[in-house]
């Protein structure tokens, strides 16, 4: 299979919004763009010959991306959708992916039924997540807070955009929880009223505006270190974002490679989570190197 | 836990239950919401798989028979009362709305 055969595409979904999910692989299919493998930030698509299918998603608590082999729970939804004229495409999170050629099919039919599993699956991975980055980000901008107030600083201006960047970054992930809280209040109405989930395509563009938000205020951050230093602080930013994005893809192919070892779903995360802790060891020691270089 | 604890039952849930009354598989709920309600009401695998989770952990169906992939289930003593008051509550509504609509009439 030649290059041109392959297609990565940058998929950055919400986890909850299905229907994004769905028209997506809808989209690609009917250009000829089959769903081959979906990954943290890439989705592979293989060539196929264009054709009008249905995708579908159902939130599975079994799914996970630590789990070797599928659960008995995941072998019921298989042979259930196969039975039914569905096909499995994919898995992404707690998503399990499927499609049909017939276009008028619904895999799920209870709008009801489809909420609950949302929100058993959301607060299984999106809200520990998104909880523990405000967490995080809360705690980094109290420290610095502290070191700007007892002076306790060596850069006084970095610290205070330090401060404003982490605040920045809280807020993101309380709007990021808030803005679910939202779409499922919402949606609960839709359906009480006979209707389905609501569209969660604004949640995304608001994590998109707001994460494009966090660039624009590190531009201005460096922006203004650059008059005051010279070009070092750009280099050390892009040092370190490089390597947050090095951390995510390591950690992810290390737990695929466990995955495909056939590691228990503990194991692989156990060992998942100190690869990740040793990788962010590892790149502070790197950063104080560059830092120390530059 | 959709419904509030099933005190109301959707119509994927009733006939989801109506079919476990008997032993059966998940592929036989699907046909046997189709037959009975003469395709009126269809229950997507999607659906059932999610209901049937929701209703093994809630004890209201069990497993019965493990036939390779095939797995059977039937309605548990709690199931088989859930679905006996859901019934009740659409008597209920029968019976008000017939009787609601008659001295409608003779008004």
């Amino acid at each position: 299979m030649g290059i041109s055969d392959t297609r990565y595409q940058l998929s950055l979904f919400a986890m909850f919004d299905y229907e994004s999910v769905e028209n997506r692989l809808g989209k690609m299919a009917a250009k000829g763009w089959k769903i081959e493998s979906t990954g943290v930030f890439f989705w592979k698509y293989v060539r196929a010959a264009p054709k009008k299918k249905k995708y579908a998603v159902v939130f599975s608590k079994d799914t996970s991306e630590y789990n070797p082999y599928p659960t008995d729970g995941q072998h019921l939804l298989r042979k259930l959708c196969n039975d039914d004229g569905w096909e499995k495409e994919a898995e992404w999170k707690q998503m399990e992916i499927f499609s049909t050629d017939n276009v008028e099919k619904n895999l799920e039919t209870d709008e009801m039924v489809r909420l609950s599993s949302i929100r058993r699956a959301m607060k299984k991975t999106f809200i520990p997540c998104w909880t523990i980055a405000l967490v995080g980000m809360l705690f980094l901008a109290l420290q610095n807070m502290a070191g700007l107030y007892t002076g306790n600083t060596q850069d006084e201006y970095g610290t205070l955009w330090a401060v404003i960047i982490t605040m920045y970054a809280a807020f993101v992930s309380a709007a990021v929880l808030i803005s679910y809280r939202i779409w499922l209040k919402l949606s609960e109405g839709s359906i009480r009223e006979g209707g389905k989930c609501v569209s969660a395509r604004w949640h995304r563009r608001m994590q998109d505006g707001l994460c494009i938000g966090l660039f624009i205020l590190a531009g201005v951050y460096l922006l203004g270190d650059d008059i005051s230093y010279g070009l070092s602080s750009i280099a050390y930013v892009l040092i370190y974002l490089v390597i947050l994005i090095m951390v995510v893809i390591i950690t992810n192919l290390f737990g695929s490679y466990l995955k495909l070892k056939g590691f228990s779903k503990k194991s692989n995360m156990i060992c998942s989570g100190v690869m990740c802790v040793a990788l962010i060891i590892l790149a502070l020691i790197v950063l104080k190197a560059s830092r120390f270089i530059m | 836990m959709a419904r509030e604890k099933l005190q109301t039952l959707t119509e994927q849930m009733f006939y989801a239950l109506l079919c476990f009354y008997e032993e059966c598989c998940g592929t036989d709920v699907m046909k046997k919401t189709n037959e009975i309600t003469k395709g009126r009401v269809r229950i997507g695998s999607g659906t059932l798989y999610n209901l049937i989770e929701q209703f093994t952990n809630e004890d209201i169906i069990r497993e019965t028979k493990v036939d390779g992939r095939k797995k059977s289930y039937i309605l548990t003593e709690k199931g088989r009362n859930i679905l006996a008051n859901d019934c009740r509550r659409l008597q209920q509504q029968i019976e008000d709305f017939n009787m609601y609509s008659r001295s409608d009439r003779r008004l």
